[in-house]
């Protein structure tokens, strides 16, 4: 039993496809170790044991019958409770909508289950995808498998504790904030946030419309690519939906990152990092240079602003989609998240403008900056896995308050659409410590490819998972 | 009171009594004291690329009143 939830997607699917394992097999592992262990880690908010089950019989005669479909037929897999599933209970992790059912599903959703995943669950996160922590009340905090006390990281937290714990093999997650990257970072495993409009957000709660982001978290970068492989392409639906192709990422993961660029940022990306936090990611940065990829330092016009602008345009966009639910029973939501819901009602039309206007010339900077490098490299975090509860953080002995911390160094790839990736590159204390990596537009082959060259490294080995 | 209490509750309809005032204070003179520059830094007020989608609203079918 353990050996199956301890193997990649990939790996799965391969023995799914030859017949070694069948998708009832491995489903009912998979339920087994939910069953097991949910309870203390609070990765899931429900279960759909009996219906997994039955799909997975189906899925199992299917492929006998010669009609495998592909690497996702038969895998299992818990999605985050923000993802609409066709007449199911979707949460948001709020009390608000702890009855919602929606009358249709999410476009990722649909596009996993015409490839013939199995769905086990729905995932745990921060209520309404409104933090970084999964610290929920209403569902539960959301332990960290390495180390119980610590966060698991947040928003999409259920993720980033089922994965590594073969609680689900491989899932999706929103971004707004970092929201798939930080509990990758947390946990040990790899997210992806893909290019603005490259996954459809059709169904997927919205936090911040002009931030949010919908991508694949997994063990390893090859699954992630298999992943977003599957979700991504054009949706009419989405009005934000970028009309170009379908990717075919996993098809050119080599790792070969011989003549690649890789650019280095000091002045906002290592800048009030924990020392021993950016040994580490230099670490793997070397990595990178020993298979052949040239590092280039580089400067980021006006990366300064990149806080200020996400933070002004992510807290009006949400307190926009939350206004009446706010002035009508504020009560209803956890104390962070209505705090948060507050603050985004404060600032002006002029301020959000404003914001947005920082935004067209950042984006102008890393378009110079992408005429330079391939791809940059820098830390996920600048601090440590913090505790659960944990308000404020040390970094190099100064204290810094943990929710701002956590968001610093991700938050600009949402601002600017750009597709970013967290891979584990080590660990400190016990703890995984993720090494970003962020590319151009589009630029999803070159940052897996980058990903599979850190992971080949042997920096982090997945075998270290825990149990 | 704080003068953002009063506003939220006169402008927006909010009414934060139960949450700290000096922590919304707090907040919002953090989040100003990160801009670098008074102003947007001269960016041209047309060029904003960015998507408006004024279709996202909070969902209200069935059970959203909870």
């Amino acid at each position: 039993m353990a050996e199956l939830i301890d193997s990649s997607l990939l790996t799965l699917a391969h023995r799914i496809e030859s017949r070694d394992i069948s998708p009832v097999e491995l489903t009912q592992a998979v339920l087994s170790e939910i069953e097991s262990r949910n309870g203390e880690l609070h990765a899931y908010i429900c279960v759909y044991g009996d219906d997994a089950l039955a799909k997975a019989r189906t899925a199992e005669a299917e492929i006998s019958g010669g009609r495998y479909r592909g690497p996702l037929h038969g895998i299992p897999m818990g999605i985050k409770d923000n993802f609409y599933f066709k007449d199911r209970i979707t949460t948001m992790g709020s009390k608000i909508h702890e009855r919602f059912v929606p009358d249709t599903g999410a476009t990722a959703v649909d596009k996993l289950e015409s490839a013939g995943a199995i769905f086990v669950g729905k995932l745990n996160l921060h209520e309404y995808a409104l933090g970084v922590t999964t610290e929920n009340p209403h569902f539960g905090d959301a332990k960290n498998p390495w180390n119980l006390t610590k966060i698991a990281g947040g928003s999409s937290g259920g993720a980033g504790v089922a994965i590594p714990t073969g609680l689900t093999i491989g899932s999706l997650g929103s971004d707004t904030s970092g929201s798939i990257r930080i509990p990758a970072a947390c946990c040990g495993i790899v997210g992806l946030k893909p290019t603005y409009g490259r996954v459809s957000k059709f169904g997927v709660f919205p936090e911040a419309w002009t931030l949010d982001h919908v991508g694949p978290m997994a063990r390893t970068v090859g699954d992630v690519a298999v992943l977003l492989d599957t979700v991504a392409g054009y949706d009419p639906k989405d009005p934000t939906s970028l009309n170009s192709p379908a990717t075919t990422t996993y098809g050119a993961l080599t790792g070969d990152i011989d003549g690649m660029v890789v650019g280095v940022n000091e002045q906002f990306f290592f800048k009030d990092v924990d020392r021993v936090v950016a040994d580490v990611v230099r670490d793997g940065i070397r990595s990178l240079e020993s298979r052949g990829a040239i590092i280039e330092p580089i400067e980021i016009p006006h990366i300064e602003d990149a806080e200020y602008a996400i933070t002004i345009i992510d807290t009006s966009e949400t307190s926009t989609v939350h206004h009446r639910a706010l002035r009508d029973r504020p009560q209803d939501y956890g104390d962070d998240v209505r705090f948060l819901l507050e603050c985004g009602e404060i600032p002006s039309a002029v301020d959000y403008l404003e914001a947005q206007q920082m935004r067209a010339r950042l984006r102008q900077s890393f378009a110079s900056v992408f005429d330079r490098v391939d791809v940059l490299a820098a830390p996920t975090l600048p601090i440590r896995t913090p505790d659960i509860g944990q308000a404020t953080s040390s970094i190099n002995g100064h204290s810094v308050d943990t929710v701002e911390a956590l968001m610093r160094l991700v938050g600009p790839a949402n601002l600017l659409g750009l597709p970013s990736l967290s891979a584990p590159c080590g660990l400190i204390d016990g703890m995984p410590v993720g090494l970003q990596i962020i590319g151009p537009p589009l630029g999803e082959q070159p940052v897996l490819n980058a990903a599979r060259a850190v992971e080949d490294s042997g920096l982090f080995a997945v075998t270290e998972l825990p149990h | 009171m704080s003068t953002l209490r009063e506003y939220l509750l006169a402008y927006r309809g909010i009414d934060v009594s139960s949450t700290d005032a000096d922590a919304l204070d707090a907040f919002w003179a953090s989040l100003r004291s990160r801009r670098s520059t008074a102003d947007n830094g001269g960016v041209a007020a047309d060029d904003i690329p960015v998507v408006f989608d004024p279709t996202v609203v909070m969902p209200t079918e069935r059970g959203a009143d909870g």
